[in-house]
Order: structure tokens, then C-alpha cells, then sequence
């Protein structure tokens, strides 16, 4: 039994060391031809370094001889991304953008086809940094295959946002449910305005989470002429629009008419209270200052501190404060001013 | 007389049997443990290559550009950490990150470690409202840089690692922190990569892990890493080998089915809010590891998706132990602290109520990491009582030095390899030779080495040895 087995782990192991060592036969020739493959790149970017700055500079190419060949594209790709972080100005990116239009069309095509997907992922981020706009078709095919992965979908997605792609809007209305809301909120932030409002005018046909992005996209890109929509939509009957939407509008800042606000400072819903008193203390809505003393005793600990928080936004908070600590009744409101008094007098100096 | 002889007679042939039996269940067990690895890597394969040569910059850009990515506090603790704290400070200072603050936390140093602060970086005393979310001890003072606004320093008595990171969490003021060993070298992308899936996954990825390597051998300037390179010493490459295997086969693998219980000291981003709700750091002597199981236990119990990741991009470069006696100190303690993780969550143990931590982590790691060494030692000392008995025990000995060849070099090699296919961090041909070559030695002396150090960790365990054993360091950075 031994025996056998003896027999057996030993030519196992024989295998495994044969198996092992054919692999780093093959691993050390191929990094040894990396790195010549490297080194000729690095020769290649060298080569053409300076005509392609002069090209970029003057617009004049008849100095740039390029040469068909794997190791010239990946040089040219190399270089041009580097110039196109470096040098700033519309005509050197125009100027970027046409060498690559014209250069490493076929290039960047073959590698959106490659088996591996970091490759594939690299294409895309050449396609955005040398704005390849007549790419396009290719890849609105690729967004539509099935084999095409999340990752590769939300970069689509941003180009199609970087060029104004007809399509998007469509697209992002029917997104995979696996896109992040990060990469969805990213290419809303990117995406041109007039394309955003018809986002916003089909509003009710969107899913909930598209309506999110949507609220927060007008939040972050302060867009004041959606805030007469955010104000109605403070009143829905959905309380996560609620929400949201009184979140953006604290955020946004623009004056608004808040006769709706006292009735959300009742809310049931805490969250609601607290951002509508967000909202009166971002406004500095001043009738409304008697009901922020009071939702310094509201029983939810949040509402309070945004509270507490929101008179200190008013000329006489401080004052307002001072005086709760000294005269009122209630120990949750009194501890409440204490913090945020002593937070506005020393604490958080950056 | 004749009794005598047959009762030893008797004795004798129970030892044989003893040997045989005790043999098998060696065997078997290592049998078991070569398959858990070989399953492993196979796992990492796909998962690892899947980035090979991805470009370094764009799949960041968004991050760094975007409003949305979340900003981070740094805490780094430091105990007597003068001769290196102002290179890895220098590392945190240049990285790429839109928005963050560094909080060193001197854990009542006895050391000149705050007066280097205060002369480099131009201290001054400021009041900062701590809001004392976890148990601490006193904090002396706060102080911040003139120089970088964003650095911020924690006086406070010494109170060990554990509590020295608790002060550092009440005292940050973003959503998400990372802890730092005050002398680990950060890559300037480091956190853009490891909070990559953290952003993405909208809070749905509550911690997040880089992979460490050993910054030994490097060439450091300034806390940049300027060149990677390799130690000619054969201790450190051997361990360079071991961190690769650690982090490459074992970490992917676990990481992809949510199964991790290791978020490495060294580096790794974790959700304040969900810390605070664990209760944060506890006084062990692996505290990074039993956070995280904590954590899990706590996603469990709350019944909510939420998971750990790892992320095998090398973002964090940290000094290796050149000595056997730095080394074997750390290995103790390693060992140490894994038990007292487990120890402290033994409740979890094949309990279905915690899904797959509760049937395979926590087995995994008590009978494989923690099991493994004794069992191991065992074998050795059967391989050398078989040595000297000879005979069909040679036989014996034969099979347990074969199987834990595949167990230490074979996988060893194997993980050189993967990490040459999937990764290069090594440029020169020379360097990948020279890993290969010194991982076909490791089950000749390294591995027996560490099993030996590992056992003693339990052994003084049993007998109630407390303490941290300190190390000497040089300081990696010029």
C-alpha cells in the first residue's frame, strides 16, 4: 500500500516539478522578450517624441513618418497619453484626436476584440482620452453584445455620454440593474444638458433608482432651472423622493417659496423632518426660526442635531443657543445646544 | 523474566502500530490541506489574470475626478516608531486621493517619534471635538501640521495598537478609514485601487484589503517606492515568496466567495460606521484579524449582504524581519493572534446560523492555518524517528517528505509563477529566476523553520505568555 502510493506521489510530483519548470522555461523567455519588446517601446516613444510634440504644437505632420508595425501603435498609444495629460489647450486635443483618428483606427479596433478583458478595458480608455468619436458604431455593437461585461458597458456609457450619443438617454433608461450607481451618477455628471432635461422630462417612466440619480445629478450639477420640478416633487406621496428631493433642494440653495415646509417639519417620517429643516437652515427661512427651537426636542436624535445645526446658520444662532441652554425645560434640547456650541467655539478648525 | 520480555514485546508492537496509525492520519490530513491549497489556486487563476497589464492610470481617473468617491481618514499608529515614521508619512502625504486626512496616533511613545513630528511638519496644539464613539484611553493632546493642513496628530497614553486605532476612529471625521502600520509604504494610487470596489458597490463592500509586499531590497526615496527590487538575503526572499503566496493564492480565492478573515493589518479600508458598530478594535494580539471576523459576524447576525473584499494589486510595501530572531517573534505572535480570534468567536464554528465564515472559514482556519504547524511538526519528527529505524519506515519517511514538498515548494513555486503571469512586480529576469529557484528549497529548511516558530507560539499560549516582543527596525525608506 505504501509501496503503491510511494509509486504514485512520486511520479506526481515528478510531473508537477515537469509541469512547473516548462512554466517558468516559458515565463522567463517570454518576460525576457517583454522586456526587448519593452526597451523597443521605449526606443519607439523616444523616436518620436519630439516630431510629435512639434506636430501637436504646430499642427504640421509632414515630419511624423509612421510605421505599420505593433510595437509603433502601442508607442504612439503610450506617447499620445502621456502628451494628452501634459499639454492642455482645444488645439492640441483636436490635434491629438485626429493622429489617432487617422493612426490607430484599426489599432484600437482590433484590441476592443481581444480575448482578454484588461485589454479590451485599455481600448476604451484610449477611445476616451483621444476622443474617437467615429468609433462609434463599433461600439454601439459591442454594447449590445451579450458577452459584453458590466465593467466594459459602464465605460460605453460614458463615451456615449462624452460624445452626446443619440442613444443614451434610451440606454440609460433600460441599464443593467448591475451598474453601480457610482458609474450611472458619473456619466449623468458627464453627460450634455440638453440630454439630461430629456432624461428629466420622462421622469415618471424611469425606475426608482434611475429617479435617484436623477434627483442627486440635479443636486450635484446644481441645475436651478430643474428646482421648480424638485419642489413638486417635495410633495409626492413617495417618501424617498420626499427625501431626496428636499435633500437636493437644501443643496441647491436657490430661494424658494417654503409655505409647503411647516407641514414637513410635522412629518411623520423623521428622515423627512430632518431635511426639511436642512432646507430651513440652508434658506435661512426666518419665520421659521420659532419651530427649529422646538425640533430641538424632537424624539429622534438626528432631527435634532440637524436642528441644532440649522439655527446655528441664522445671525443670532449662537444667541438662539445659548439661550435654550440657559432657559429651556427640556435636557435633550439643552444637551443638543451645548454640542453644537462647543463644536462652533473651538473644534473642527479645517 | 520471559514475562518481561513478552510485556515489551507487547509495548513494542503497539509503538509499531502507533507509528503506522499516527502516519496515516498524517498523511490524510496533508493529502486534505493539498487539496484546500490546490482548490485555491486554481480559483485565483482566472480572477488574478483577468487585470494583467490593465492600464494604471484610466480605470482611476473617474475616482479621482468624481464628487461621489468618498473621502477617507488615515490612521496610523505609532508606538516608538522613530526611525521610520517620517518616510511613511512622506508616502501619505504625496498620494492620490481627492480628499483625506492623516491621523498618527502616538500611542505614548517613549521614543523621540512626536518631537520628529512636531520639528518636520511644523505641529501646532489645536482643539478638535472627539466624539467618543469608542472606548479609549486619554487622549494628552491634538496637534495639527502648519504645513499640511490635512495632518493631523493624537497625544494620547499608551493603551497598545487596538485602543491607539479606537482613538484614531473617534477622532476622524470621513465615513471610511484606513489603518496603516507607521512603517508600511504606501503606492501613490494605493487607495484609488483599494477603494475602487468600495465606491462601486454603492456601500455594499464594507472593508477592503490591499495586498502587502516586502519593501526589502526596494529602493525607497523620500516614501516613494523608486525601483522594486529583491534582498540578497535568502530569509527575506523566502518570505517575499511567502507574502506572494499568502496574498495571491490563498486571499483571491477566499475573497471572490465573501470567505475572507483576514483584512491584513497593514492596509486595509473599512467602514467607520460598521466598525463602531462591531465596537471597534479589541485588545488582542491579532486585532486586525478578529475585527474582521466580527464584522462578518455582525453582517450575519443583521442578516444583511454585505461583504469583505481583497484586492491582489500590490499597494502596500512594509520591512520584512532580516534576523531568525526578529522573525521567529513575529511568527509567534502571528500565531498567537489567530488563535485568539478564533478563541474569542468559537461560537461560529460549524454554526449553519453563519453561513459559509461559520462552515468553511472558521474550519478552515483552525484546523489548516492554526492545526497545521503541530500537525506538521509531528510529521517531522515521524520523518527523522523513520530515518533512524529504517527498514520499511524509510518508506514512510520517503512519503511524508514527498507530500510536503507539494505542500511548501511545489505551491511555492506555483505562486512565483502566477504572480510572474499575472502581475510582473518584478521586472528583472534575474529576480523572477532567483524567487523560483529559492521557492524549490522552502520545504528543506524555511517551512520547517516556521512550523517550529508557529508550535512555540502555541506552547507559550498554553502557558500564558503576554506581550507583543518588539522589533528593531531600520527604517526602510533613504
Amino acid at each position: 500500500m505504501v509501496e503503491f502510493s510511494l509509486v504514485l506521489l512520486f511520479i506526481l510530483i515528478l510531473g508537477l516539478c515537469f509541469v512547473l519548470m516548462s512554466l517558468f522555461l516559458y515565463l522567463i523567455i517570454k518576460k525576457y522578450l517583454n522586456n526587448q519588446t519593452r526597451q523597443e517601446i521605449a526606443e519607439c516613444k523616444e523616436a518620436y517624441r519630439l516630431d510629435m510634440f512639434r506636430y501637436l504644437q504646430t499642427g504640421e505632420q509632414q515630419l511624423l513618418h509612421v510605421k505599420q508595425g505593433e510595437e509603433e501603435f502601442k508607442a504612439l498609444v503610450e506617447l499620445l497619453s502621456e502628451y494628452s495629460t501634459v499639454l492642455d489647450g482645444a488645439n492640441v486635443q483636436e490635434r491629438i484626436s485626429l493622429f489617432a483618428k487617422q493612426y490607430l483606427t484599426s489599432y484600437i479596433k482590433k484590441e476592443l476584440k481581444q480575448r482578454r478583458w484588461s485589454l479590451r478595458m485599455n481600448a476604451l480608455y484610449s477611445i476616451d482620452v483621444f476622443y474617437m468619436d467615429h468609433l462609434r458604431e463599433t461600439l454601439h455593437d459591442l454594447y449590445k453584445k451579450k458577452k459584453t461585461t458590466i465593467a466594459e458597458k459602464a465605460q460605453i456609457l460614458k463615451l456615449f455620454a462624452l460624445f452626446n450619443d443619440e442613444q443614451l438617454v434610451y440606454y440609460i433608461k433600460e441599464v443593467n440593474q448591475n451598474i453601480s450607481n457610482f458609474s450611472i451618477l458619473s456619466i449623468l455628471s458627464k453627460i450634455e444638458e440638453e440630454k439630461f432635461d430629456e432624461l428629466v422630462a420622462e421622469f415618471a417612466s424611469l425606475s426608482a433608482r434611475m429617479q435617484y440619480m436623477v434627483i442627486e445629478t440635479i443636486e450635484k450639477r446644481q441645475l436651478i432651472k430643474h428646482h421648480p420640478f424638485l419642489q413638486k416633487l417635495m410633495l409626492t406621496e413617495d417618501e424617498e423622493l420626499q427625501i431626496r428631493s428636499l435633500k437636493a433642494v437644501a443643496n441647491i440653495g436657490v430661494r424658494m417659496d417654503w409655505a409647503p415646509i411647516p407641514r414637513l417639519l410635522d412629518s411623520e417620517s423623521w428622515q423627512i423632518r430632518m431635511m426639511a429643516t436642512k432646507v430651513v437652515g440652508m434658506q435661512r427661512i426666518e419665520p421659521l426660526k420659532g419651530k427649529l427651537i422646538e425640533l430641538l426636542s424632537d424624539r429622534e436624535y438626528m432631527v435634532r442635531s440637524e436642528a441644532a445645526k440649522a439655527i446655528l446658520r441664522f445671525k443670532d444662532g449662537v444667541s438662539i443657543l445659548t439661550s435654550v441652554t440657559k432657559e429651556s425645560n427640556d435636557l435633550f434640547a439643552k444637551d443638543m445646544a451645548i454640542e453644537w456650541l462647543e463644536r462652533e467655539s473651538g473644534g473642527y478648525s479645517y | 523474566m520471559n514475562g518481561l520480555k513478552e510485556s515489551l514485546g507487547v509495548i513494542l508492537i503497539n509503538w509499531s502500530d502507533l507509528f503506522i496509525i499516527g502516519s496515516w492520519f498524517i498523511f490524510i490530513y496533508m493529502v486534505l490541506i493539498i487539496m484546500v491549497y490546490g482548490g485555491m489556486l486554481l480559483l485565483s487563476l482566472y480572477q488574478i489574470r483577468k487585470n494583467y497589464q490593465l492600464n494604471d492610470i484610466e480605470p482611476y481617473e473617474d475616482l479621482l475626478q468624481s464628487e461621489y468617491t468618498k473621502p477617507v481618514s488615515i490612521l496610523v499608529p505609532a508606538y516608538n516608531e522613530s526611525a521610520g515614521i517620517y518616510g511613511s508619512i512622506r508616502s501619505l502625504i504625496s498620494i492620490q486621493y481627492p480628499e483625506y486626512e492623516i491621523i498618527i496616533i502616538n500611542d505614548g511613545s517613549t521614543d523621540d517619534t512626536l518631537e520628529k513630528l512636531t520639528s518636520k511638519f511644523e505641529l501646532v496644539k489645536i482643539n478638535r471635538v472627539v466624539r467618543k464613539q469608542l472606548e479609549m484611553k486619554q487622549i494628552k493632546a491634538i496637534y495639527q501640521s502648519k504645513v499640511y493642513p490635512n495632518l493631523i496628530v493624537l497625544d494620547k497614553e499608551n493603551g497598545g495598537k487596538a485602543d491607539a486605532l479606537n482613538a484614531g476612529i473617534n477622532c476622524s471625521k470621513y465615513p471610511y478609514f484606513c489603518s496603516l502600520d507607521g512603517d508600511s509604504i504606501i503606492e501613490r494610487n494605493a487607495f484609488l485601487k483599494v477603494l475602487k470596489p468600495i465606491i462601486e458597490s454603492d456601500g455594499d463592500v464594507i472593508a477592503s484589503g490591499g495586498s502587502v509586499r516586502i519593501a526589502n531590497g526596494c529602493e525607497i526615496q523620500d516614501g516613494e517606492l523608486i525601483r522594486t527590487g529583491l534582498s540578497t538575503r535568502p530569509l527575506v526572499v523566502m518570505q517575499v515568496i511567502e507574502y506572494l503566496r499568502a496574498f495571491l493564492t490563498g486571499r483571491v480565492g477566499l475573497s471572490q466567495n465573501n470567505l475572507l478573515l483576514i483584512v491584513s493589518g497593514a492596509f486595509g479600508v473599512f467602514s467607520k460606521r460598521w466598525v463602531v458598530e462591531a465596537g471597534g478594535y479589541a485588545h488582542t494580539v491579532g486585532e486586525d484579524m478578529e475585527l474582521v471576523v466580527r464584522l462578518h459576524r455582525l453582517v450575519k447576525e443583521k442578516k444583511e449582504d454585505k461583504k469583505i473584499v481583497y484586492v491582489p494589486d500590490p499597494v502596500c510595501w512594509t520591512e520584512a524581519p532580516e534576523s531568525i530572531k526578529f522573525l521567529r517573534r513575529q511568527r509567534k505572535r502571528w500565531h498567537r493572534g489567530l488563535f485568539d480570534s478564533l478563541w474569542k468567536h468559537r461560537t461560529l464554528m460549524f454554526n449553519p446560523k453563519y453561513g459559509s465564515i461559520g462552515m468553511f472559514s472558521m474550519p478552515y482556519f483552525f484546523f489548516i492555518e492554526f492545526l497545521g504547524p503541530l500537525i506538521e511538526l509531528i510529521g517531522y519528527i515521524l520523518l527523522l524517528v523513520s530515518i533512524f529505524m529504517g527498514g520499511i519506515y524509510l518508506e514512510y519517511a520517503i512519503l511524508f517528505f514527498l507530500l510536503s514538498l507539494i505542500y511548501g515548494s511545489i505551491y511555492s513555486m506555483a505562486a512565483v509563477l502566477l504572480e510572474e503571469w499575472s502581475m510582473e512586480r518584478y521586472p528583472k529576469v534575474k529576480h523572477f529566476a532567483i524567487l523560483f529557484f529559492v521557492s524549490l528549497t522552502e520545504t528543506l529548511w524555511y517551512r520547517p523553520l516556521t512550523v517550529l516558530w508557529r508550535v512555540e507560539g502555541m506552547y507559550e499560549m498554553l502557558v500564558g505568555k503576554k506581550g507583543w516582543g518588539e522589533m528593531v527596525r531600520k527604517g526602510v525608506s533613504k
